[in-house]
């Protein structure tokens, strides 16, 4: 029996329901784990995006400002951004124009109300998808709440780590020196195909790994924490586990220089 | 002590205790709040020391009124008590709702259900606190986009029991909010919102394709 280690697109996979597949994928290949990094990578990204944006549309107060909040989205949003805007407005269209006695207002309001609750499930899913394993001393996944302006509050009022705190993500990859070592190789840009070696994300993996390797993890930038990513999840999955993913592409170089099990559902 | 009651408070005078009931231990959707909630209004008056020793006593229930604790739920004229009063019509729909089912009058089902999501938007209207009105938003919408002909008994209870959690506490947090949410979805309720699901879809192809990537305010 082979153990499913969940990285991050898995867990938004689960939380969010996207595909039935990769549940019975998971049901199949018991037990799950999933590190506590996958969800402070859930935190500080997809949700820390999404509850911005929250935040923006409950700030605005009209409908110009809800389109200009849209067009002002951070700039990582990119081309996605002219997919948001017009899922806004077909649904926005649509539910105002199917009752006439509710004010855009009223529509709009529910429509705030709606994300925040979206995005309340998203993180209370990913939060029970599988075993917590591997705890972050910089990191603890509470509550999402509500501030008393209506804005979405992130556990200890952060989306992001402690800053007092050492990178514990980063001591425990730091502990695996061998594998340290293949990783940074297996990410040369001459040991890579030519479209992963020009990934801006890739660059900044080595770059962490190599940061990591030569100071140590008591001088290692915390803000580098989450360009770690796929080479943490490699690195730490455990004996018995193999990880699981469903952008196997990136892990392929990583998973294949320290002999960790990769599989896409 | 029975294994599903325990004491959690006990009143200096007359030996009176608050028991706590685990009546919903079936894993239905009750918030944590609304049980702790409910069962606080479940006060008994236990026996007297003497009367634990087999002296006659015997456990008498006596329940706390809400309005006692939370009177402006009770008032109609404030937006607690219209919301509250509209999660009962709720209730008392889904409740016909489940006669005409056990009866398999199909269209009597159907048509108690067009009901109650007609109160479940009124509630959703009226309530001023984002997170209840989240709530009774999805469930408005699970309803509408519920096919009668196949809701499970689970299911159809898991929309009963929320219901009746949220009379009991409309005062839930966002957690709770989408835990019960998520429950009733593990039920087969599709309550999500069209348009925030397209936002975020958005967003979930955009974080896929740069996962790891450093989040707003980080740098490299």
């Amino acid at each position: 029996m082979t153990g499913s280690f969940l990285d991050t697109t898995i867990v938004i996979d689960l939380s969010d329901r996207k595909r039935d597949s990769t549940k019975r994928f998971l049901d199949a290949n018991p037990p799950t784990a999933v590190a506590n990094y996958a969800l402070r990578e859930l935190l500080a990204g997809y949700l820390q995006v999404l509850c911005g944006l929250h935040n923006r549309l409950k700030a605005a107060s009209s409908i110009g400002e809800v389109l200009v909040a849209l067009v002002a989205l951070h700039p990582s949003v990119g081309r996605k951004k002219q997919a948001a805007l017009q899922a806004f407005a077909e649904s926005f269209q649509a539910n105002t124009a199917g009752d006439a006695n509710r004010g855009v207002e009223a529509v709009g309001r529910d429509m705030i109300n709606d994300l925040s609750l979206r995005i309340a499930m998203t993180w209370a899913r990913s939060r029970k998808c599988a075993a917590r394993v591997q705890p972050l001393s910089c990191f603890s996944p509470g509550k999402l709440t509500v501030g008393p302006l209506g804005e979405v509050v992130p556990p200890n009022g952060s989306f992001n780590c402690d800053k007092k705190a050492r990178c514990a993500a980063a001591g425990y990859v730091y502990d695996k020196q061998s594998l340290l070592s293949k990783m940074i190789e297996a990410l040369h840009p001459d040991a890579l195909d030519q479209a992963l070696s020009e990934k801006r994300e890739i660059r900044q993996r080595r770059k962490a790994l190599k940061e990591l390797r030569d100071k140590g993890p008591e001088k290692f930038d915390k803000a580098k924490c989450r360009a770690l990513g796929d080479a943490y999840f490699a690195a730490m999955c455990m004996p018995g586990y193999r990880v699981v993913t469903t952008n196997q592409s990136d892990f392929v170089p990583l998973c294949k220089a320290i002999g960790c099990e990769l599989v896409e559902p | 002590m029975n294994p599903e009651t325990h004491i959690v408070d006990m009143k200096p005078e007359g030996q009176s205790v608050i028991l706590v009931r685990d009546v919903f231990s079936s894993g239905t959707a009750e918030t944590s709040s609304g049980r702790e909630f409910r069962e606080l209004v479940e006060t008994f008056s236990a026996p007297t020391a003497g009367d634990a020793a087999g002296l006659g006593g015997t456990v008498k229930k006596q329940t706390v009124p809400l309005s006692t604790l939370y009177p402006h739920l009770e008032d109609e004229s404030s937006e607690a008590g219209r919301v509250r009063s509209l999660v009962s019509d709720a209730l008392a729909a889904s409740e016909a709702a489940t006669d005409a089912r056990d009866h398999g009058a199909t269209e009597a089902f159907s048509q108690h259900l067009g009901l109650l999501a007609l109160q479940l938007r009124a509630a959703s209207d009226s309530a001023e606190n984002s997170v209840l009105s989240s709530v009774l938003s999805f469930l408005k919408r699970s309803v509408i986009a519920a096919d009668p002909s196949s809701i499970s008994q689970q299911g159809w209870n898991a929309l009963i029991v929320a219901l009746r959690s949220l009379r009991a506490n409309p005062f839930l947090d966002l957690e709770e909010a989408a835990d019960l949410a998520a429950e009733l979805e593990d039920h087969g309720w599709r309550g999500s919102s069209e348009v925030i699901e397209g936002l975020v879809s958005a967003f979930l192809e955009r974080e896929e394709s740069t996962a790891g990537a450093p989040a707003m305010g980080e740098t490299l």
